[in-house]
């Protein structure tokens, strides 16, 4: 009996220390996202979704991110979309350093299911506040897409905002597996 | 180069009118590949190229068409020596289309579908578009029991059914059956999207039978949003 007890024990440690290796049950709408992770730049944010009224003026944290939570949810066909501040009132914010990032670099995403999903930077690029084509970047179909937006350029007193907007594209990439980290989140 | 001009000029006004928002006397049209054994495809409209490499379960992005009747030829991607589809295609102004390349290779052809943008506020809009060639009829349902599309067969596509947007557990049944073919659980269905949902694939045999989701349409801000506060940047 004893025996049998200790064998559980040591199955269910090898199933819970190997979580990596057991794809995560998928939705094709995907799932709300909780944390962005981007390991290239040290950055682990925690995700606060937003819809298309707060999207206007988006919250001045500056350790948080945005999730366009009326748009897709990471994981489904087209293109979730999160915002994160350049800087803040004080100095660099979460994503000052994100024009650092170099194609095929690895992003991660944990989702409200306690999944990871993984996308791989495919694309970069900087455009005129008014001129960034806003339907391109929201609008996506077919392949499951993360954009990631923040400010560049200089910050304009008359405009209130940043003249430029850099975009990471990155696509998702293998399967979605089970997220348990070893040490907190 | 006449060719070589008045291409580089269609693709100019692609790129510049690829974006939903409709212009006066234009529709949007985007392809969708749903023939399990057909190879990789380039889309020509009128014979330009408008968009290569459309693999199995792509669908393109909406391009903008002039309203009117249009050639539409679709050819193994790279090789245009030997045509797999060819057809003509009326689009209206301010109309959107998907148009699906559907059967299996030998039988091969262009089902066109309207796009409904339109949602109540608080609702969403989705259609079910059954394009698995040796699939039987089927029903779909809540796991309430409600059969929200009743009866559809290879090739049809159901009108669009308003919903309250909510998450949704739905079973895909054979027609008049309690036969379960496919789960699709926690399909989160938002506010203000319209969405076709496509069975594609084979039952038996591979590409496998599955479920593809498009986007019909989003709610889209009208500019990206403030992401600075200036406080490391240059001020001016």
């Amino acid at each position: 009996m004893k025996k049998w007890l200790a064998l559980l024990v040591v199955c269910s440690l090898a199933w819970w220390g190997h979580p990596n290796v057991i794809a995560a049950k998928e939705s094709l709408t995907g799932y709300s996202p909780l944390q962005l992770k981007i390991p290239s730049l040290s950055i682990q944010a925690p995700i606060e979704p937003i819809g298309r009224e707060e999207l206007d003026a988006i919250p001045p944290e500056g350790e948080k991110v945005f999730w366009y939570k009326d748009g897709v949810n990471p994981g489904a066909s087209g293109n979730a979309v999160i915002a994160g501040h350049f800087d803040d009132y004080e100095g660099p914010a979460i994503f000052y350093s994100l024009d650092q990032l170099k194609v095929d670099d690895l992003l991660y995403i944990v989702n409200e299911k306690h999944q990871i999903l993984t996308y791989q930077v495919e694309d970069m690029e900087t455009f005129k506040r008014d001129q960034a084509p806003v339907d391109d970047i929201f609008q996506g179909n077919s392949q499951s897409k993360l954009k990631l937006i923040t400010c560049s350029g200089y910050y304009s007193k008359k405009e209130k905002t940043h003249t430029h907007r850099t975009i990471v594209s990155a696509t998702l990439v293998g399967k979605t597996h089970r997220y348990t980290p070893s040490t907190g989140s | 180069m006449k060719k070589v001009v008045s291409f580089a000029l269609f693709v100019i006004m692609m790129v510049t009118f690829a974006s939903m928002t409709m212009a006066e006397g234009e529709a949007m049209v985007r392809v969708l590949h749903a023939s399990p054994d057909a190879p990789a495809v380039d889309v020509y409209v009128n014979d330009d190229l408008v968009v290569d490499g459309v693999g199995y379960k792509d669908v393109t992005d909406y391009l903008a068409l002039p309203a009117g009747t249009h050639t539409i030829e679709i050819y193994p991607s790279g090789d245009q020596s030997t045509v797999v589809i060819t057809e003509q295609v009326a689009v209206s102004s301010g109309q959107s289309y998907t148009l699906g390349a559907i059967g299996q290779l030998e039988s091969i052809r262009l089902t066109t579908m309207i796009d409904d943008q339109e949602v109540t506020a608080g609702n969403t809009k989705v259609r079910v578009a059954h394009f698995s060639p040796d699939a039987p009829a089927v029903d779909i349902a809540t796991d309430a029991g409600d059969i929200l599309f009743p009866n559809v067969a290879f090739s049809a596509v159901t009108d669009y059914v308003e919903l309250p947007a909510a998450t949704y557990n739905l079973d895909i049944r054979g027609a008049g059956t309690a036969d379960v073919v496919e789960e699709l659980s926690e399909l989160e269905l938002k506010d203000g999207m319209v969405y076709t949902a496509v069975a594609v694939g084979l039952l038996n045999g591979e590409p496998e039978f599955e479920m593809i989701l498009l986007n019909d349409a989003m709610p889209t801000p009208d500019e990206l949003p403030k992401t600075g506060l200036g406080g490391a940047s240059e001020i001016r």
